[in-house]
């Protein structure tokens, strides 16, 4: 079990994630995005624990778009 | 009182709307997709459940694609001006409301588009159908209509169209100001790429905002750009919805009010609401139409479906001064041409426009049976 960061643009992606997340039961929430990468400006990122490998694969099949997977 | 305008806006709205109102603007007044404290971010679940819940009640394909605007007359707008390009020719319907002609009318003024109107047979849509097919055109790009009339109550065949628009890979858009919470509409299965709906109307949220819900297969150029609480240091609008179409902050209890509106229908019932309001309309017509002194327009009972709006003149009058004397007794109808200058050429009504009852679910019989009667007593008078 990881703790991985999901950067998203805005809000509404980010919900979309926490939203598909939590359908398949994980434990995610959403936080405003603490470091900004360059050049991007505001955004907010999901937070959650899990194998990353699984929930990698789950957020791409689900075509929603994120900026970043990180593994903290 | 006696409120018989609910085309222009509902009254009164469900006891729900009202409480959810003052609780929301207590809880959620953070400012949505902006902060990153809790009443921010509870403030955007809550824009975030009324997009899923759209997303569910038209059968949209993702909450992303749930667009929120000024009014439903700015998503047509948006969608008009951010699709369209120089060369383009649109079909639109022959009772459609200001909100399209308009917009279609300032881009064929500007040369930028051409546009032809296709005549609406109210007793037979294959007969509207034909007349639609024989108007496209190899350059016709979209097809927009009303789902149905706000003068009259008639009702486009928009399943028929959106058929009609995915085979021939044209773009439909939807207009459902006067439908969306009477009417069943599924954007998948009407093939429906843009649905433009208002907050006010039947779906019982307040005045404020407008709703854009996009199939998202089209990207729009956007006629507004801004702050969007993302991407914040690039000088380009967001590419992706809905931040593209939604620059500055949103208006948010009328949002939430629309969410409020949905749980009202969805406990109700949209066809316990259809069935209501259409019931209404039949009796105010049987009864109407017995008055030798008014003008009606359609035979509502040979009508399969409509929605629930009647109008009507009184002979010798105009229908402002109609609308006055009905005032005086306490009975709020609408008069005038109602912001639809081809409905009103159509039904041959320019002279003086029309008088505008419509009721909504909070109409009971009982004020239809005084509004008639006030007509009978008063045509002496009139």
């Amino acid at each position: 079990m990881s703790e991985i960061q999901i950067k998203a643009g805005s809000v509404t992606n980010a919900q979309r994630i926490e939203s598909l997340l939590k359908r398949n039961g994980y434990r995610a929430t959403i936080r405003r995005s603490s470091r900004i990468a360059k050049g991007e400006g505001c955004g907010y990122s999901v937070i959650l624990k899990g194998e990353s490998g699984k929930v990698l694969e789950l957020i791409n099949n689900s075509r929603i778009k994120y900026k970043e997977f990180k593994v903290l | 009182m006696i409120y018989l305008d609910n085309s222009a806006t509902t009254f009164p709205k469900p006891k729900e709307v009202y409480s959810s109102l003052v609780t929301n603007v207590r809880r959620y007044s953070a400012n949505p997709g902006r902060g990153g404290y809790e009443m921010s971010m509870d403030t955007a679940d809550k824009i975030y459940s009324v997009r899923e819940n759209l997303t569910d009640f038209f059968n949209a394909p993702s909450p992303d694609c749930v667009s929120f605007t000024l009014n439903c007359t700015y998503a047509v707008n948006t969608v008009l001006k951010g699709i369209l390009k120089r060369g383009d020719h649109v079909l639109c319907s022959d009772i459609e409301h200001n909100c399209v002609i308009r917009p279609l009318e300032k881009m064929r003024l500007n040369a930028d588009i051409t546009y032809d109107i296709f005549k609406t047979d109210i007793y037979n849509e294959n007969a509207t159908i034909s007349d639609l097919v024989g108007k496209i055109k190899p350059e016709t790009k979209l097809i927009i209509c009303n789902n149905s009339s706000n003068v009259f109550g008639f009702v486009n065949p928009i399943e028929k169209i959106g058929k009609l628009c995915k085979e021939n890979g044209i773009i439909f858009v939807v207009d459902a100001a006067q439908s969306a919470g009477v009417l069943k509409i599924d954007m998948r299965q009407m093939h429906i790429n843009f649905l433009c709906l208002p907050s006010h109307k039947s779906l019982y949220g307040i005045m404020g905002a407008g709703v854009l819900i996009s199939d998202g297969l089209f990207t729009l150029n956007t006629i507004v750009e801004g702050g969007t609480g993302s991407d914040s240091l690039n000088y380009s609008q967001p590419s992706y919805l809905p931040d593209m179409l939604e620059s500055g902050t949103l208006a948010v209890p009328a949002i939430e009010s629309i969410g409020d509106g949905l749980n009202f229908i969805r406990k109700t019932g949209l066809d316990t609401i259809f069935n209501h309001e259409r019931e209404l309309i039949l009796y105010l017509y049987k009864e109407l139409s017995e008055i030798d002194a008014l003008k009606l327009y359609a035979d509502y009972d040979k009508l399969s479906v409509f929605s629930p709006i009647l109008s009507f003149n009184i002979n010798g009058m105009s229908s402002e001064e109609a609308a006055a004397k009905l005032a005086q007794k306490g009975i709020c109808v609408r008069a005038g041409y109602h912001c639809s200058a081809l409905a009103h050429t159509k039904m041959n009504t320019l002279k003086d426009g029309t008088v505008r009852i419509s009721p909504s679910f909070f109409t009971t019989k009982k004020e239809i049976n005084y509004t008639i009667s006030t007509i009978k007593k008063s045509l002496s008078a009139f």
